[in-house]
């Protein structure tokens, strides 16, 4: 334990943040807004030097920016949790696994990350498509992300006991302890906040420095149409 | 150029004006929906930036009348909300593109920017700049005479950069054209199929059609080109 106090790995924080997303995320804005209240109450106390307003200027910006970042991942998690499922559609997660990886191997490749996805056996799962796709594209673009340079990126898709099962496994860059939620770890909050909203269990864990996050949904019964294509 | 704003938040507009007026655009604000309503249809504006949370009478009410009044009249729309859902409404109800708070002036400028000359965009079936030509239907491209190999997700991007010739467009607004996504990304996506892009449009070309636009996003242009309706922001007042 640090002199400072006890503080989380990033495991613990992680969980923290997923019980309650929005109350850490409201939590994390505190921390930019009472930058910005004391960098503007310190810059209009008394006359300073033009560089020195710059400088408060700019500061403010990353503030703001931050502060920015914060908001819409919160609006961003109150529309999902919101949001009517609507399972008016079978898709197949095999396919949205495949399309989504090949999409951001020009990413990975710039970062050296490669990314070994095994996605053969169809997976019809009910939802809609493109609300599904964002999402998938939302926690392969974070483990993209996340993953270090030159590591390797595991994507798989299977049938287990029944339900169709994706499984995202990167090794894990150890953060600093109690660092702030990055922007990537935001995007992974968001995703996982979607992916439950949309019927899926969601599991994140860390085995021998490899993390991995499992979706697990029910295999649609038959591969269907959607319902607006049934015949009336 | 005479723009409107519609912005119940006296401050938020005081900076969008203040903003748009230093690049050259007469602005006018209203604080209501009514008041929108009624300036909207009675001047004549450029674009219209609308709110649509307003006092009296709601965005969408003031978008759906536009819409019957002033058919070609671009509106930009602000809102709070992020839910695709929302976004697919006021597209349909008539919005030519839409922002959500909190959003940056530079963002802003430039989805005005690219709405204020989104009726001179091309709808042919072949875009053409300078020696490059992307034939839509037909799905190829060609440089110079020779033909580009093309991923389906780069001719996506390459047209809809061609489709914008010499209008800048941002990091979102190719994210929501090419990718269909409504968030900011959180990797370079974006840069690095523009570099696979450029690999293949510019590569061996003394003149370059994809250009980085520092702070901004990306611009196709040719200095031999005629881009209909590419007229600098200094040039448009109105």
């Amino acid at each position: 334990m640090s002199a400072a106090g006890p503080q989380l790995k990033s495991g613990a924080r992680w969980e923290l943040a997923s019980r309650d997303p929005l109350q850490h995320l409201l939590h994390a804005l505190n921390q930019p807004l009472t930058g910005l209240q004391c960098s503007l109450e310190l810059a209009t106390a008394r006359p300073r030097r033009p560089d020195q307003y710059i400088q408060t200027l700019r500061e403010g910006l990353a503030l703001t920016s931050r502060m920015r970042d914060l908001v819409n991942a919160m609006r961003e998690i109150v529309d999902l949790q919101s949001r009517d499922r609507r399972e008016t559609c079978s898709c197949h997660l095999d396919q949205l696994v495949r399309e989504t990886a090949a999409d951001l191997l020009p990413v990975a490749e710039e970062k050296k990350v490669r990314v070994c996805t095994q996605a053969d056996r169809p997976l019809p799962v009910m939802g809609d498509r493109a609300h599904l796709e964002a999402l998938m594209f939302r926690l392969l673009e974070s483990a993209v992300s996340l993953a270090p340079e030159g590591s390797d990126l595991h994507i798989t898709a299977v049938v287990e006991q029944g339900r169709a099962r994706v499984d995202v496994s990167w090794d894990e860059q150890p953060l600093p302890e109690s660092s702030p939620l990055s922007r990537v770890e935001m995007s992974l909050l968001i995703a996982e906040t979607g992916w439950r909203q949309a019927g899926a269990e969601w599991l994140r864990s860390r085995i021998e420095g490899a993390q991995t996050c499992t979706i697990q949904m029910s295999l649609a019964p038959e591969p269907s149409t959607c319902k607006e294509e049934r015949p009336k | 150029m005479r723009i409107l704003i519609a912005e119940d938040d006296e401050a938020l507009a005081k900076f969008v004006r203040q903003g748009l007026e230093a690049e050259n655009y007469v602005v006018d604000s209203v604080l209501d929906g009514e008041q929108a309503r009624i300036q909207a249809t009675e001047r004549d504006y450029g674009v219209v930036i609308l709110d649509l949370n307003l006092p009296k009478l709601d965005g969408v009410s003031v978008l759906r009348h536009l819409r019957l009044k002033k058919p070609s009249l671009p509106v930009l729309i602000l809102t709070q909300r992020t839910k695709v859902e929302d976004r697919v409404q006021c597209l349909d109800t008539g919005a030519d593109d839409y922002l959500a708070k909190p959003f940056s002036f530079s963002e802003l400028s430039a989805r005005l920017r690219a709405l204020l000359r989104r009726s001179h965009l091309p709808s042919e079936s072949v875009l053409t700049v300078g020696d490059l030509k992307l034939d839509r239907v037909g799905h190829q491209v060609e440089r110079a005479g020779r033909r580009i190999e093309l991923t389906t997700k780069e001719f996506c991007l390459l047209e809809y950069l061609m489709r914008n010739a010499g209008r800048k467009v941002t990091r979102s607004m190719i994210i929501e054209h090419v990718w269909n996504l409504t968030f900011d990304t959180t990797t370079n996506v974006v840069d690095v199929y523009i570099n696979y892009l450029r690999r293949k449009v510019d590569d061996g070309h003394p003149v370059k059609v994809i250009h980085t636009v520092r702070g901004v996003g990306y611009e196709v242009s040719h200095p031999g080109a005629t881009e209909p309706g590419a007229v600098a922001a200094s040039e448009v007042r109105g």
